[in-house]
């Protein structure tokens, strides 16, 4: 009996440092996620929404829903797709209750696709060149404009994120043959709008 | 060197292949350029001040209304109590209406006596208005007087004599 008494002190101590331990290695290891994929999730969500300030805002709240959730991360997918997937949603989201809503005071900062044609590297391109690549990112642009909500997602996933058949299936739950029918139709829509458009 | 896409096998349209590729490297100088620019905190004073304007406007509101409230209530409370305190028999008030077109000042005073009607002053004007109303009631005009003596058999005659 005394023994037990004894002993419960320093099993409950123990078990506090073993869990702030694995508090800290949870946050250092949050940490370093957030820190590698958090360019990723607002390049998506920016060439999703072409709005700067939509996609820091969706970027943050994705980040912020991770971190809540890490402890429920089980690893069954890798971080980026689980991250991805939350975007996804918290996108998904985001239009749904704009519809809903609309008296809600949110503003349209979409910027047009003439001006998000106008982004370019900077590489060792002739004038002409920079002007062929500006046309041809213009008419892509307009392609993925008409492209339904899942096809434009699957098609940035795949041709801008470089995301594997498996890992889009995964973060948009879909099948991998869904998956692939959407973005057969996405490229075809983009090689007409490539073509000189109808 | 830049990396070949891993996605460029499967596409057998090398314009196709290209544009994409093009796409993509807008795509990343655009979201480079925005993930590094220097972010204000402008909107976030400006949505502090609308939001204090709006409590503000909303708290104006909210003690008008209730002002307004309260003052409907206590006048509807006044009225209905000038409507309890000033009741008037009903044979009574038939038979006045003749004496109030002869003498509106006397009873319109009576009327408007409403908030402090429970007082003794306005007692004795009540009871010497309803004396005078039974006086008068008791001049019938003549175009009534056969009315008045099918009305009064046992009683008195029509110019008060028993």
């Amino acid at each position: 009996m005394a023994a037990g008494t004894a002993m419960e002190p320093m099993t409950r101590a123990r078990a506090e440092g073993i869990a702030g331990l694995e508090l800290e290695t949870a946050t250092e290891e949050f940490s370093r996620v957030v820190e590698r994929h958090r360019p990723q999730i607002f390049r998506f969500l920016l060439s999703s929404t072409r709005d700067v300030d939509l996609a820091e805002t969706l970027t943050q709240e994705c980040l912020l829903k991770a971190h809540r959730n890490w402890g429920s991360f089980r690893g069954e997918s890798s971080a980026m797709t689980w991250l991805m997937r939350i975007a996804i949603n918290l996108q998904k989201d985001h239009w749904r209750n704009r519809r809903v809503q609309f008296w809600r005071r949110t503003q349209v900062n979409s910027v047009d696709v003439d001006e998000a044609s106008e982004w370019l590297p900077s590489g060792e391109r002739s004038a002409e060149q920079q002007l062929l690549a500006r046309e041809q990112v213009a008419r892509v642009w307009k392609a993925v404009e008409r492209l339904s909500e899942r096809q434009r997602t699957v098609f940035l996933l795949r041709y801008v994120e470089e995301r594997e058949l498996s890992e889009i299936a995964q973060a948009t739950a879909l099948s991998e043959g869904t998956v692939k029918a959407h973005l057969s139709r996405a490229v075809a829509r983009v090689r007409v709008e490539l073509r000189g458009g109808k | 060197m830049r990396q070949r896409e891993k996605w460029v096998e499967e596409l057998d349209d090398p314009a196709l292949a290209g544009a994409l590729r093009n796409f993509k490297a807008s795509v990343e100088a655009w979201s480079d350029a925005a993930y590094s620019r220097p972010r204000t905190i402008a909107p976030a004073a400006a949505w502090h001040w609308r939001r204090v304007a709006a409590w503000a406007m909303g708290c104006v509101l909210a003690i008008g209304s209730l002002s307004g409230a309260v003052v409907y209530k206590i006048h509807s409370r006044q009225s209905r109590e000038a409507k309890v305190t000033t009741p008037q028999p009903v044979g009574q008030q038939v038979l006045s209406q003749p004496a109030a077109v002869e003498q509106p000042a006397v009873v319109r005073s009576g009327e408007e006596k409403i908030p402090n009607a429970t007082t003794s002053a306005d007692k004795q004007e009540q009871s010497l208005l309803a004396a005078v109303n039974t006086d008068v009631s008791r001049q019938v005009p003549a175009a009534m007087e056969p009315l008045a003596q099918l009305m009064d058999d046992g009683g008195t005659k029509s110019d008060g004599s028993e």
